[in-house]
């Protein structure tokens, strides 16, 4: 094992099951990438101190012939996902202190297939942004260019695992959280089918529309720790009952005779030309391997923007009502009434986006609005659906689409203009809207040096063909290299 | 446009206390992405059924009229209130 950067997880795995080095080794390679690299890129919440015992453990087991799955794998967690023991923020501050007792069922089945907890990272508040500006705790940078943002919102699981200060994360994805920073870092990030991957533990943003993913440094990495990951869970009654197999399997078995279906819509003006011809450079990767390319439509994907906004926001509005200085985390005010102290602590402890959010969702499922917006949405949302749905049932195997429309934007750019940067999930939503798998993969990096990302998104649980489809492209393009050349000490 | 009336009442439904500031600007910023949200207008809606949410009689919704959390005469099939506190049994007897 050499740089955390040289091999993806499932090689480095192997290294391990060779004898060839240990989880120590690989725990205090991510943990020194950390310490040098992180006070810059600001990947990290919270590095969890007990890692390497941790990881002593896994090296124990292993010598004992008790090696599991994953024994071993450094693997970071999105604040927004419970680790037992360790504080969860969500980004904001008004949770400050809260410690959760329990892990997330994703966290507690990595866990039991001996993967390494390396600590938490960093998010736009409460999942809700684009860009990673809007945590509490200050902004993520992009490890390509240190000026631009990751994404978002599980902008600094992209970045820990794009400058190798882990082997894997996990993210969510609400609107396109775990592809669009995964395309702006040039990492695999995977938002797996509606009910695939139980959200107990996760905190609630929008549960029409939240996913846990994995982001990791390829195709089978996140094949693999989905499969781990996903199943049916007795915490979460909307987990899928299907079982979750094959998935690292499927990544192997090809394309050939696949139908690919390119939306016309997702092609317009509006698409950086480089990242249009990463798209090209899939599609022709598909075709040399037997799949057939072909345009398609999604008539209503224009809409997905307003209607993720009236149905996201109206369920964030409803969920985060549970943050009243009381069950969790900071109470202002304290010494006044109730009512007084509820105001005081949420107008305090929240930030501006998620007090934007809060309001519009409450404005949107008000009485006197309710028919004409959340009603409205709701209806608009069943025909993105449909349009998925009809377009799989003419034979099309699965989608592919750029992952966003442009290329990771500046710091500050779009923080003044909510707008602008919801329009970074354009691509994004509908899949989320349609309870759909859907996975971002690089593709190769622009004239600017920077990542190239497309999505891919199948049918309804059909995550293998999601995979197999990843697979044969990453196969043709490759992995990006390292982003930290300039930041080596 | 949601004046700031209307920004200051949907904000106190929510629980949020917010500075003149933050009004205006949460006015501004509501006012541009309603403007987007209403491209929805463009589609015809008539033949699609309401989400079941909309269709579920045993929720009603109450009146959008912020009101304390806990008053003397609490929700039925709450816990007993007294003084804007819930009443609820103690942690520990003896």
């Amino acid at each position: 094992m050499t740089s955390p950067l040289a091999a993806d997880a499932t090689e480095n795995l192997e290294v391990l099951r060779r004898d060839e080095s240990s989880a120590s080794r690989w725990i205090r390679d991510c943990l020194s990438r950390i310490e040098r690299m992180d006070g810059r890129i600001h990947a990290f919440l919270h590095v969890d101190a007990g890692a390497e015992m941790a990881a002593a453990d896994c090296d124990r087991r292993r010598r004992d012939g008790e090696a599991r799955r994953l024994e071993g794998l450094p693997i970071a967690v999105k604040d927004n996902i419970t680790v037992g023991g360790l504080p969860t923020t969500c980004g904001s501050r008004i949770l400050g202190g809260w410690v959760p007792s329990r892990d997330a069922t994703a966290v507690a089945r990595l866990r039991a297939h001996g993967a390494v907890i390396l600590g938490k990272t960093n998010l736009d508040e409460f999942a809700m942004g684009s860009s990673t500006e809007n945590s509490a705790f200050g902004p993520t940078r992009n490890p390509w260019n240190l000026g631009l943002v990751p994404g978002g919102s599980s902008g600094g699981s992209a970045a820990a695992v794009a400058a190798g200060m882990c082997a894997a994360a996990l993210g969510s994805d609400t609107g396109g959280s775990v592809r669009q920073p995964a395309a702006f870092c040039g990492v695999v990030g995977m938002c797996p089918s509606h009910g695939r991957v139980s959200r107990s533990g996760l905190v609630a943003f929008a549960s029409s529309l939240d996913q846990i993913g994995p982001m990791a440094r390829s195709v089978r990495d996140a094949a693999l720790i989905l499969e781990v990951i996903a199943g049916p869970d007795p915490l979460d009654s909307t987990s899928a009952r299907e079982p979750a197999a094959g998935f690292v399997e499927a990544c192997g078995r090809g394309v050939a005779r696949l139908r690919v279906g390119l939306p016309r819509e997702f092609l317009g003006p509006g698409v950086d030309p480089e990242i249009a011809a990463g798209v090209d450079r899939a599609a022709r990767a598909l075709e040399a391997r037997g799949a057939r390319v072909e345009e398609t439509r999604l008539p209503h994907s224009a809409y997905a923007i307003p209607v993720y906004c009236i149905v996201a926001m109206s369920e964030a509005s409803s969920n985060l009502a549970r943050f009243d200085g009381v069950r969790y985390g900071i109470r202002l005010d304290p010494g006044s009434d109730f009512e007084a102290m509820l105001r005081a602590t949420r107008g305090g402890g929240f930030g501006a986006e998620v007090k934007r959010r809060i309001v519009l969702g409450t404005f949107a499922l008000s009485a006197g609005y309710r028919d004409a917006f959340y009603v409205k949405a709701q209806k608009a949302r069943t025909l993105i659906r449909r349009d998925f749905l009809e377009v799989f049932r003419s034979g099309i195997d699965l989608l592919l689409a750029p992952t966003t429309p442009t290329g990771p934007f500046r710091l500050g750019e779009k923080v003044d203009d909510p707008l602008a940067m919801y329009l970074s999930d354009v691509f994004t939503a509908s899949a989320n809207l349609a309870g759909l798998p859907a996975l971002s993969l690089p593709v190769g990096r622009s004239s600017l040096g920077l990542p190239i990302g497309v999505q891919l998104v199948g049918p309804d649980l059909d995550e293998p063909t999601v995979f197999a489809a990843a697979a044969a492209v990453e196969s043709a393009c490759g992995r990006l290299g390292d982003p930290l050349d300039g930041l080596r000490p | 446009m949601i004046d700031p009336d209307g920004i200051r009442r949907f904000a106190a439904l929510a629980g949020l206390d917010l500075s003149d500031v933050e009004v205006d600007r949460l006015g501004r910023d509501l006012t541009a992405i309603l403007a987007h949200v209403r491209t929805i207008d463009e589609l015809d809606l008539s033949a699609l059924a309401p989400p079941p949410t909309e269709t579920t009689a045993s929720a009603p919704l109450r009146d959008d009229e912020p009101v304390p959390a806990a008053g003397d005469a609490p929700p039925a099939g709450a816990a007993a209130a007294i003084g804007g506190m819930f009443i609820v049994p103690g942690a520990r007897r003896g």
